[in-house]
């Protein structure tokens, strides 16, 4: 599959963090969806291919919250959850619900994308 | 006014007739042989026999033991040496009744000698309704005494002059001076030296009538150690009212001083470790604000980078924006890495994460949260399940937490007419629920929404920065922090994770 095909999925409850994120991705050439939130994600379109940069801290359900749900709804999609500070207790809690990796705000580009291309790269497996 | 001899021989003789038969004592008249030859109703009256059954009879018979069996030889004794026991002075002796029961009684003896013929009078006064009153006042005085003597306070009395009086047991402990050593001593005694005129302030405040109570000060152990107690002066009065002395009762709270002062320096402890944990949380919770608008530029400034760079124009404004752009980038870069040392620097210096008990971190929490109140009459209900897990915090941390919560309650409840608190602890799924709940006036919608933003206050002299700053430390235990309306109320809700697997290799 085609990366112009794949949705990188983004939901942050920032509306500067996402917009910002929407705007760095589609310079590069991926197709973004934003979502304000993880109701809003979930009430939306979310089976086309792809993956979902999730933020960690939010209010109403957490990045981990959300990951876990989905999980268990069976939505299996790669998972790169963007966090704002390190914590070994809650790292290990976050990639044994499932996710891929988790990414430290402020990030460089380059790590950015090399991990979103990983992760549509599984998906077109 | 009429004289004996005024009186005719027959009317003389109505008179001791009527002396005899209406005087309150009993009067009885015997031979020298001991046998009664008068008996009057008084008599009958105390002892129970008739006249009839007594007179001709040894007065022996209305004696007690070992009197009854002695008074035989009494006489004998009188009669041979002439030595008088009880004739003319009188004594107490134990009279018996017919019954045979027993009772005191004064017995008073006067000797006569009428035409030749000797013969003894006795008045008998019943001493059982005052012995009994004695031995009441005795017993009354001996509990008394009993009181005083196992009594844990110090009780002493004195005279107005400041001689002690009395000097009980307990007064012995506190001060080391025995009774005998005390009593006719100054006060001063156990005052300290340049504290001399402290007993006459209290002696003053007798004298206006005021009682003394609950009056702290310091007195001197006779091993010179200062002794803290506490001081209850009643003034002593006469029969007549006038003031003669005074009681003191002093109770040794030098212990009682010795834990107040531990828990203020443990509440100044607990304030500073607060202030620096409040610091460093400041730094972190700024760290985090600045962390998102930083990231936000970051973002699009290496989006405007990349759109620069794929432009073909080669006007020089679009190389000289790129040169800017580029330089932005690398100044984003800077305030990450300044941000990020600072965090680091916090968190290694926060991280005092140990195994815990929550139960306990609350209940610890919830005293000094009850302690510095001044809305006194919180009730509290404390729900917490003695089956949770220990889990890895920082105490002084999460209690910051609680502190906050309980103050905000006690706060927002100042005008709530029953203010109630419900604080619980349970566990749901992967997390410990700790709820604090109030019946506050609650929070209206636009505060509620905008809670946990820095700077957001319902308070006049709030800064807005607790909540955030209890968001932050929550957050920094992967936990989760809410606030739900919980009408008429507010409940927050912390979420705290608790690690099935190996708690240990939590601890950072």
């Amino acid at each position: 599959m085609n990366r112009q095909d794949m949705i990188v999925y983004i939901v942050d409850d920032d509306d500067a963090v996402r917009d910002s994120l929407r705007l760095l991705l589609k310079s590069s050439g991926f197709n973004v969806q934003v979502y304000g939130g993880a109701q809003l994600f979930l009430e939306s379109d979310i089976e086309k291919a792809g993956c979902l940069l999730l933020d960690l801290h939010m209010p109403d359900m957490s990045g981990l919250e959300l990951l876990r749900l989905l999980r268990t709804k069976g939505w299996h999609k790669p998972v790169i959850v963007i966090g704002g500070r390190r914590d070994a207790g809650l790292d290990k809690q976050v990639l044994e619900a499932g996710a891929m990796a988790i990414l430290s705000k402020p990030f460089d580009e380059e790590s950015l994308f090399d991990l979103v291309r990983k992760a549509l790269a599984t998906e077109n497996n | 006014m009429p004289e004996i001899s005024d009186f005719g021989s027959h009317d003389l003789e109505g008179l001791f007739a009527a002396l005899f038969a209406t005087a309150v004592d009993g009067i009885i008249v015997i031979d020298p042989k001991g046998v009664i030859l008068l008996y009057n109703q008084a008599c009958e009256r105390l002892f129970g026999f008739g006249a009839g059954e007594v007179l001709g009879q040894n007065v022996k018979m209305l004696m007690a033991e070992p009197y009854r069996g002695e008074h035989d030889g009494y006489f004998a004794n009188y009669s041979r040496s002439g030595e008088k026991r009880i004739i003319g002075i009188g004594r107490d002796v134990m009279g018996r009744r017919k019954n045979g029961s027993t009772f005191p009684m004064y017995l008073s003896v006067g000797e006569g000698g009428l035409t030749g013929q000797r013969f003894f009078v006795g008045i008998i006064h019943d001493q059982s309704q005052i012995r009994q009153e004695m031995a009441q006042r005795e017993g009354s005085d001996r509990l008394l005494a009993q009181i005083v003597a196992s009594s844990d306070d110090a009780i002493i009395s004195k005279t107005l002059e400041g001689i002690i009086t009395s000097w009980n047991a307990s007064a012995e402990r506190i001060f080391g001076h025995s009774a005998a050593e005390a009593i006719g001593r100054h006060i001063s005694l156990i005052f300290r030296p340049n504290h001399l005129d402290e007993e006459d302030q209290i002696v003053a405040m007798l004298k206006a009538g005021r009682d003394v109570s609950h009056h702290e000060t310091v007195r001197v152990h006779k091993d010179g150690r200062l002794v803290q107690v506490s001081l209850a002066v009643a003034p002593i009065h006469d029969s007549a009212g006038r003031l003669i002395g005074a009681s003191k009762t002093a109770r040794d709270i030098t212990e009682k001083k010795r834990a107040e002062e531990h828990l203020m320096t443990m509440r100044n402890e607990l304030a500073h470790v607060g202030r620096l944990s409040a610091m460093g949380q400041m730094s972190a919770a700024i760290a985090h604000e600045l962390n998102q608008p930083l990231t936000a530029v970051a973002n699009y400034v290496k989006a405007a980078q990349r759109l620069l760079e794929a432009s073909a124009s080669t006007s020089p404004h679009v190389a000289r924006a790129r040169e800017a752009v580029q330089k932005a980038a690398a100044q984003t870069l800077r305030a990450g890495t300044i941000i990020r040392y600072l965090r680091d620097f916090v968190e290694k210096r926060e991280s005092r994460k140990s195994l815990e008990n929550l139960n306990e971190v609350i209940r610890e929490a919830v005293s000094l949260g009850m302690l510095g109140q001044t809305h006194t009459s919180v009730k509290l209900t404390l729900t917490l399940d003695p089956a949770l897990p220990p889990a890895p915090m920082d105490k002084v941390q999460i209690q910051q937490v609680l502190l906050n919560l309980i103050r905000n309650a006690e706060e927002a409840m100042a005008d709530t007419p029953v203010p109630q608190l419900w604080i619980s602890a349970v566990m749901e799924g992967h997390n410990i629920l700790v709820t604090v709940r109030d019946n506050g006036p609650g929070l209206a919608q636009e505060v509620a929404e905008r809670l946990f933003q820095p700077f957001v206050s319902t308070k006049a002299d709030g800064m807005g920065i607790g909540l955030k700053l209890c968001q932050s430390i929550v957050e920094s235990h992967s936990g989760t922090i809410e606030a739900q309306d919980a009408r008429p109320g507010v409940a927050f809700l912390i979420r705290l994770p608790f690690f099935r697997t190996d708690p240990a290799k939590e601890l950072t």
